[in-house]
């Protein structure tokens, strides 16, 4: 990846060129690097390095935006005479804020070079030691190891200069037996934090433990969620429920609601971009810098994202989560924390008479976004649990139920969080949860 | 470029690679929005470059875009060692399927090159459009849409293929976002999520009666803020053609795409209940489901001359009388279900993106309905239409699916607009269902530009073809 003085050299050689009367430029890099497996053995190798350039000019309250891929600098002048093209051949004008000027941001440890440049035969060779557990136990695996790094610059004609460079790695594997499975994954920043084989052993685990699943009727139980399977459940809260321009338009069930109890005074829930390992932004995406927001404290709704539009509609602070200068879908927590509780997860189960045990989500989707109803599947390891033991494995479940409704039915939280990936932008932070009535309203067949 | 391609296999070759293809890809996205009268307008063009090369039976991929020299030395020997470190962990050598070599040029039939169109006129349409949807204040969210893609894309083999293509897709929508009564509730047009899509030019967006359906959709949106629930009930329902697309994709397409058959998926999309043993065998649906691949349909997304494996655009049959006939194949897998040639599946998103299987257009052959008729004979039912929600098992047999809008049927009439309307059930048990299939006269392709699927994660678009059809006792409202 290029490192930040050159990127920023890159950024500068647009905004002398330009003669709009604001300028932007935003560069991404993302390298990535995956080896995929299936059927126990490598089926896909690939390294893919690409970079992005956004070019916003505006010219008497009109904007053009051009974005290419290529940082040679010779057909720079063809984009900002297109962007320019576009502007001026506009007859409307819309709001324009004025351009964020240079910022202070806080910095965390996010980026590690040998993470980012693991060779390819390093990312065999932890795939072929998972790959030899699972024959051993004569089960089928398939999953990925990737390793790469993202890094953003925003530079603009008011003096702006904000870069960010963050390291990944990912290990994802799914065991097979022939009417079961198991899944496990991990996700860092850092090579040095990761256990291929632990989290192939928990898969293995699963698989075998979820052998010969029985019927289960759909209806509503009490459920220990596994982290992987909380962010599933909340990140819809993300994108959608504390999305401040839904909020302040109405659009949201937490639109008005700032001060009041929204779930169980159990949940804590903040928008922490510098929570450790997570890799969030120190700044938002017109270059302000990202304050943390205790979004839940004990179940009352303190704060929302907001960016200066939203800031200006609902009369507060604009606390830095915009999507862009000229984004229409609204600020978003990128980041969310969920706050651990004080049981492990183990005596979690010990406690609960009957319930299941949920490893993983499948295709959630929202149903409707004023009650929070969201559907989707379980998947990679259902397990019942009686008399505070996990008995056997389950045939997967559907389930329709809304996000809050669930929230405010938590009776437990487990004291570990697990870091889920997030795509570009880091991740959440979030620990196991039991939730009383969750309700499932169709099975599948296996 | 030929020559720039001819170096990256050349280099290929010299590190010892069995197969090696390039493909260079030069893109260019119009992208116009507006929302509550605020214009976004957003150009981009990406070129670069992808080598994927064969040593000893195992893949490597590499790609950059950085077209020079250099470059293309250096990503052609990475993809050599990717491969070799592919090959550390191997049970099965790849075996590519025969297809011949081309020389060819295609490019997509076009009567107005959308990129040539004043952006002015485009901008002002859809701020008609915006004008209408706002004039009631219940409307709290309009956006109106339209977006354009030219993908001019070589591709050279060490096969000696050279193949050029010029692909050219148009469309756009919109959609009103109304807001009351406790409740907020969406209407779009064409469809939902984007609008509607074809292979082709601007003449799509004059053809798409974009103006003369706004005052309806926008009065839909706020009627549904007061419309009832659909029951939780089982209903026999019929569904609109821009939901089959919808029904069509996730419990067909996916199932049969032959790389998800085999487990290549299981880790992240999943894998599929349509297994090989089904293969010719398997009751599908009832006797009248008909359902077609065809990369060469005039319009369709998925329409070109050739796939990124090289092989020359085909149709064939998926599901024939409600039996599994067919599966989506590429060059490697063709094999697996004893195929002598690939069906031409293999797309990439990008120059940055290795090909895998995807979808083609896939469709719901037209039977012989009046829809007048088919609602006349549906005594208890409600037809639904635009899909507004998707959920589906790992190996696509149980779905939820939600559409924008419903209408009750009673004794044979169309009765109340219905809202939240959700359907659930096992993909063979719902296809058996179907009993009646409207005519050509209300047959169209619709385009679908978000299917996602492979790590890394990859976006490819393709069509797919219905008329509405019904389906009998079908568990209806779950949630509500």
């Amino acid at each position: 990846m290029l490192k930040k003085e050159k990127l920023l050299d890159f950024a500068d050689t647009i905004l002398k060129l330009s003669d709009a009367d604001m300028t932007t430029v935003t560069v991404a890099g993302t390298k990535e690097s995956l080896t995929r497996f299936s059927n126990n053995q490598i089926t896909q190798n690939v390294d893919s390095l690409k970079y992005s350039f956004t070019i916003r000019t505006v010219y008497d309250g009109k904007v053009g935006v051009v974005n290419g891929t290529s940082l040679e600098k010779k057909n720079l002048s063809k984009f900002i005479e297109k962007a320019k093209d576009i502007a001026k051949n506009q007859t409307h004008k819309k709001e324009i804020f004025p351009l964020s000027s240079k910022q202070d941001y806080t910095f965390t440890k996010s980026f590690d070079k040998k993470t980012e440049n693991l060779a390819p035969e390093i990312r065999a060779k932890y795939v072929k030691d998972a790959v030899k557990l699972c024959e051993k136990e004569r089960l089928e695996s398939a999953g990925i190891f990737s390793n790469g790094a993202t890094c953003v610059v925003i530079a603009n004609s008011n003096e702006l200069e904000a870069h960010n460079e963050t390291s990944n790695v990912t290990f994802s594997i799914t065991v097979q037996t022939k009417d079961s499975s198991g899944w496990a994954e991990q996700n860092e920043l850092s090579i040095n934090d990761m256990d291929i084989i632990g989290k192939t052993k928990i898969a293995i685990e699963k698989a075998k433990k979820s052998k010969n699943p029985k019927d289960l009727k759909p209806g509503k139980y009490t459920v220990l969620l596994e982290p992987a399977a909380v962010a599933d459940l909340i990140s819809f809260l993300s994108y959608t429920t504390f999305n401040g321009l839904m909020i302040s338009e109405g659009r949201s069930p937490l639109s008005g609601k700032i001060g009041e109890k929204i779930s169980s005074t159990m949940i804590n829930l903040y928008d922490d971009p510098y929570f450790k390992g997570v890799g969030g932004l120190p700044f938002d995406f017109e270059g302000f810098p990202r304050k943390k927001l205790t979004l839940i404290e004990n179940g009352i709704l303190k704060e929302i994202p907001t960016d200066r539009k939203v800031a200006k509609m609902l009369k507060i602070d604009n606390n830095g989560h915009s999507l862009g200068p000229d984004d229409e879908y609204g600020p978003l927590p990128l980041n969310l924390y969920l706050k651990e509780g004080d049981l492990s997860f183990e005596k979690m189960v010990e406690s609960t008479q009957n319930g299941l045990l949920i490893t993983q989500f499948h295709y959630v989707n929202m149903l409707n976004p004023i009650t929070t109803t969201i559907t989707g599947m379980t998947r990679n390891g259902i397990f019942f649990i009686e008399d505070g033991k996990v008995k056997h494995g389950v045939k997967n479940l559907r389930f329709t139920q809304s996000i809050l409704e669930a929230l405010e039915n938590v009776s437990m939280i487990s004291n570990k969080v697990v870091l889920q990936s997030g795509g570009f932008g880091g991740g959440f932070a979030v620990p196991g949860l039991k939730i009383d009535h969750f309700n499932f309203t169709s099975k599948t067949e296996f | 470029m030929f020559k720039l391609g001819k170096l990256a296999i050349d280099v290929a070759k010299h590190y010892g690679a069995d197969y090696a293809d390039i493909r260079i890809i030069d893109t260019k996205n119009e992208e116009i929005n507006v929302k509550n009268g605020k214009l976004n307008v957003d150009y981009s063009n990406t070129l670069g470059f992808g080598v994927r090369v064969l040593f000893k039976g195992s893949w490597g991929f590499s790609s950059s875009d950085n077209l020079s020299v250099s470059e293309i030395k250096k990503v052609s020997k990475e993809a050599v060692m990717i491969a070799k470190a592919s090959s550390m962990l191997q049970k099965e050598k790849v075996q590519l399927a025969r297809e011949d070599v081309y020389h060819d040029h295609w490019f997509t039939p076009v009567l107005k090159n959308p990129f040539r169109v004043p952006l002015e006129k485009k901008v002002e349409l859809l701020f008609k459009i915006d004008e209408i949807l706002r004039k009631k204040s219940e409307i709290k969210v309009a956006s109106s849409e339209m977006s354009f893609q030219n993908i001019r894309k070589w591709f050279i083999s060490s096969e000696d293929s050279e193949i050029v293509q010029d692909l050219l897709r148009s469309g756009g929508g919109y959609s009103a976002t109304a807001v009351g009564n406790n409740d907020m509730q969406t209407r779009s047009y064409p469809a939902s999520f984007g609008g509607q899509y074809y292979s082709g030019g601007y003449e799509i967006i004059e053809q798409m009666e974009l103006l003369q359906n706004a005052e309806r959709i926008r009065d839909e949106a706020i009627a549904l803020l007061s419309a009832p629930q659909c029951p939780n009930e089982i209903k026999d329902i019929i569904l609109g053609g821009a939901q089959m697309v919808l029904q069509i994709h996730e419990s067909v397409g996916h199932a049969t795409e032959l790389d998800r058959v085999l487990g290549y998926e299981e880790n992240y999309a999943g894998s599929s209940f349509a297994t090989l043993e089904k293969y010719k065998k398997f009751k599908y649906g009832s006797n009248i489901v008909n359902l077609f691949a065809d990369a060469t349909i005039p319009m369709g997304l998925a329409t070109q001359g050739y796939d990124d494996d090289g092989v020359k655009s085909q149709r064939w049959d998926i599901v024939k009388n409600g039996i599994l006939t067919g599966y989506m194949t590429n060059r490697e897998l063709a094999h697996k279900i004893k195929d002598t040639r690939s069906k031409g599946c293999n797309r990439s998103q990008g120059f940055y993106s290795i090909p895998i299987i995807r979808i083609s257009n896939l469709s719901l052959a037209p039977g012989e309905w009046e829809l007048e008729d088919l609602i006349k004979d549906t005594k208890d039912g409600i037809y639904m239409d635009v899909n507004r929600s998707w959920s589906i098992d790992q190996r696509r047999l149980n779905f939820q699916f939600g559409c924008e809008i419903g209408y009750e049927i009673k004794n044979g009439k169309l009765g109340r607009m219905l809202k939240n309307c959700s359907y659930q059930d096992i993909t063979p048990n719902f296809w058996n269902k179907c009993d009646a299939i409207c005519n050509e006269n209300y047959w169209d392709l619709w385009g679908v530009i978000n299917c996602g699927k492979g790590q890394p994660g990859q976006r490819a678009e393709m069509s797919h073809g219905s008329a509405p059809a019904r389906f009998r006792k079908v568990e209806v409202g779950i949630g509500n």
